[in-house]
């Protein structure tokens, strides 16, 4: 065993390392640009992409001959590891670059991939992700959105929610349902949806941060080239199946990432406050809290590098992805509870609030981290996961 | 970067398994730790021929020569055997006689098959209330050994034990002597775990020659966090054959007219700890890595795989007596018997509060 990197690893590493510094100023960081409704970052945002896609950045782990580096998943995960610590936004190209692409390459025409790959690669097109809908949350393939063939279009009625980008988003990648008399898992379909389309509503959904980021999306006798399905028709569960435990797997790493740089703050607040006359971090019960989340943040990393150790040897990801999210939300929700218990009252506040504590960064990861439980498939489902298909109890 | 066995220790994991399967089945660890007299020196032999005893004796004084990794694979292996015999206190003992160079003990072990446990001071505190060392007098032979330890595995069930005691000078050494040697004295106290049976050690004017002791302070030095991390991978084995147990049982056993383990009730208490076994292998080999490596944080990784094995083990073990509803209760079933290996693991050599604040002083 050993958790080093090779030499062409660390090599790689370096080199991305050596881009970001150059490229990434402080005016792109995630803090100035994570709010999408501040003038001027979005453009600040899809400007930073575009450089990272023409000095070839963006899909390192698309496959060279569709212009990637054809990275291993070890460097996929260094690569995503040093974004988050770089202190670079979410990037805007991600469904484009982890799901739609991989399917493009797996299942798309000729004319589609032709079409569809270099701009995502590039960073020059934005892609929205419509898939949950009002009644289609954890049964995904309960979706109600309908495609009818109407000559050589298809007309597509319905409503998305809970995707994000959506009104910036040059197209989407949409399951809707072209067959409604075969079994809901095989009458869906993919469809490439231009979102300039008429037709198209979107507006958006305030969280309880406070923030607006995620959509709902209208679709009302929207009109589409009958060639703008993706993979084979009525197929569209299995084909957007193949990588949705990807998003769940050892993709969530660099979220480890994020949470030890969390961490490391909510230390250096432990260590520089006090509270009834005490230093927060001479506290044993504080102590024990923060050992605590630190040892969840660790155990989440080891937990996926084990894992990884078995995709590099050729095993490919199975299951056991929902391990990873249940150690995801475990780790998420921990350091936001430790946040509000360091923070105290005077962290009580929203951002953008009146004297809160670290401008709302306390409060924020709390909301923010209620969120994980129910993203990607909820924690809910993960466990049925667990029980039905690793364990093999009868399904309900 | 790589968090899993290779091939080679997975043969060696195999290997061992295989040969537990066999001969360490759970009737005749009931036979011998509950019904009997602790000893089962057939399966000792057995285990000695395997090569298993001295595994951790270095190659070059005739043992086996594994590392820390393949240790945590031999107490994962006797974690899901629940195996009654002093194996992984002997391979702690056989590390400690390497640093401290008492080569003669070594080849006890690796040529005589003896068997060895362990009385330190870490292990005595979670058994008395303020134990102090035992004193070693130096003598024209070697030393004289007085004073007390509490809480020891095995006891007069292994042959040797490795002693730790305050030398002269002032320096914590570790001595070696014979469990049966006259002037020592084993007083068995209870332990509801009786596949290890726990003994208070008085040591009274106890002859040790010279060979072993002085200069051993920096030798005890690991023994406690490499024991912490046996232990832990010793919890990890015993959990993940629990909840096998269990998940059979919980696909089997039918009310209402189906599996109770097509409930969702029961499926979320199952994958739940299937998720903490799952975790703790992580914990378990990243500990194994950072002693093998001698890496400076490997403290705090061993205190990590203990926190995660502790009382996420104690929980696991809780649900799979829940889920065999009374059965699960009764003395005649399975699960009560890792139950109590598990529990009496996460209580010795630092529970959570413990553990937690070790880690908390390497990052505070
Ligand atoms: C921040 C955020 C970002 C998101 N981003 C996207 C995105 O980009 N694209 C997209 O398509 N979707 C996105 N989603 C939607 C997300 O995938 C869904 O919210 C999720 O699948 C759950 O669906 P639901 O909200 O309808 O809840 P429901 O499915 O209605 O579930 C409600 C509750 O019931 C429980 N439950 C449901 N079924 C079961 C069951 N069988 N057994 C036990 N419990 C059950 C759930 O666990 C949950 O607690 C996002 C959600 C959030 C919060």
């Amino acid at each position: 065993m050993n958790l080093d990197l090779s030499p062409s690893e660390i090599a790689f590493r370096e080199k991305f390392r050596a881009w970001l510094r150059e490229n990434l100023t402080d005016d792109l960081k995630w803090e100035r640009v994570a709010d999408l409704s501040h003038s001027g970052a979005w453009e600040a945002r899809r400007g930073f992409e575009r450089r990272m896609g023409a000095d070839g950045w963006l899909g390192v782990a698309w496959p060279r001959e569709y212009g990637g580096q054809g990275a291993t998943l070890l460097e996929q995960v260094i690569y995503q590891e040093e974004l988050v610590r770089s202190g670079a936004p979410a990037l805007t190209s991600s469904v484009g670059l982890e799901l739609v692409g991989p399917i493009l390459m797996e299942v798309g025409s000729e004319e589609q991939r032709h079409r569809f790959l270099t701009p995502i690669l590039l960073g020059e097109e934005v892609w929205y992700q419509g898939f949950s809908e009002p009644n289609a949350g954890s049964d995904l393939a309960g979706l109600q959105t309908r495609a009818v063939l109407d000559g050589d279009e298809w007309v597509i009625h319905g409503q998305k929610v809970w995707g994000g980008f959506a009104e910036h988003a040059d197209w989407g990648a949409v399951l809707a349902r072209t067959d409604p008399d075969a079994p809901k898992h095989r009458g869906i379909s993919f469809m490439i949806v231009p979102m300039k389309a008429p037709g198209i509503t979107v507006s958006y959904i305030k969280e309880m941060t406070g923030g607006e980021h995620l959509n709902e999306v209208f679709f009302d006798g929207v009109r589409i080239p009958r060639e703008n399905v993706l993979g084979p028709l009525n197929q569209g569960w299995r084909v957007a199946n193949r990588l949705l435990g990807y998003e769940r797997g050892v993709m969530t790493l660099p979220f480890a990432t994020r949470y030890e740089r969390f961490w490391e703050k909510l230390r250096d607040f432990a260590s520089s406050n006090r509270r009834r006359g005490e230093r927060l971090s001479e506290r044993p019960h504080i102590r024990a809290a923060l050992a605590r989340s630190y040892v969840d943040v660790q155990m989440m990393r080891l937990a996926n590098l084990r894992w990884l150790t078995h995709y590099l040897r050729g095993t490919p990801p199975a299951e056991e992805t929902s391990y990873m999210k249940v150690y995801w939300a475990q780790a998420h929700q921990g350091l936001g509870d430790l946040a509000l218990e360091l923070g105290g009252g005077a962290a009580l506040g929203l951002p953008g609030e009146l004297e809160t504590l670290a401008a709302g960064a306390f409060s924020n990861e709390w909301a923010f981290s209620r969120s994980t439980t129910i993203l990607g498939g909820t924690q809910d489902i993960q466990r049925n996961i667990i029980a039905e298909r690793i364990l093999g109890l009868p399904r309900a | 970067m790589e968090l899993e066995l290779n091939e080679e220790q997975g043969l060696l994991q195999s290997g061992l398994r295989q040969l537990l399967e066999g001969a360490c089945e759970l009737r005749r660890v009931r036979r011998h730790s509950y019904d009997g007299d602790g000893r089962d020196p057939e399966l000792w032999k057995e285990l000695a021929e395997g090569g298993w005893t001295a595994s951790g004796v270095p190659e070059t004084l005739d043992g086996g020569g594994l590392g820390f990794e393949e240790a945590a694979i031999v107490a994962l292996e006797s974690g899901r055997s629940l195996l009654h015999q002093p194996l992984i206190e002997t391979l702690l003992a056989a590390r400690a006689l390497q640093r401290a160079g008492c080569k003669a003990p070594l080849s006890e072990i690796a040529h005589d098959g003896a068997s060895a446990t362990l009385a330190v001071l870490e292990l005595s505190r979670d058994f008395a209330p303020d134990p102090e060392l035992p004193r070693a007098r130096s003598t024209q032979a070697g030393w004289e050994l007085s004073g007390e330890h509490f809480g020891v595995p095995f006891g007069p069930l292994a042959q040797r034990c490795l002693v730790e005691a305050e030398l002269e000078s002032g320096e914590a050494g570790l001595l070696w002597v014979s469990t049966d040697q006259t002037g020592v004295g084993w007083r068995e106290v209870g332990a509801m775990d009786r596949t290890v049976r726990r003994y208070a050690l008085t040591l009274e004017a106890v002859e040790v020659p010279g060979e072993c002791g002085a200069g051993a302070g920096d030798a005890l030095g690991e023994l406690p966090d490499e024991w912490r991390v046996l232990l832990a991978a010793q919890t990890q084995g015993a959990c993940a054959r629990l909840l096998e147990m269990t998940v059979d049982y919980a696909k089997k056993r039918e009310q209402f007219g189906r599996p109770i383990g097509a409930n969702q009730a029961v499926k979320v208490r199952l994958a739940l700890a299937a998720a903490a076994v799952e975790r703790m292998l992580a914990a378990v080999y990243h500990a194994a890595l950072k002693i093998e490596q001698g890496a400076s944080d490997r403290g705090r990784a061993a205190a990590m795989a203990k926190l995660e094995t502790a009382s996420p083990g104690a929980e696991v073990a809780t649900q799979g007596i829940h889920v065999h509803g009374a059965l699960g209760y009764t003395w005649e079933q399975d699960v009560q018997l890792f139950a109590k290996r598990i529990k009496t693991n996460e209580i010795l050599l630092g529970s959570d509060a413990d553990c937690l604040e070790r880690v908390a002083r390497t990052i505070l």
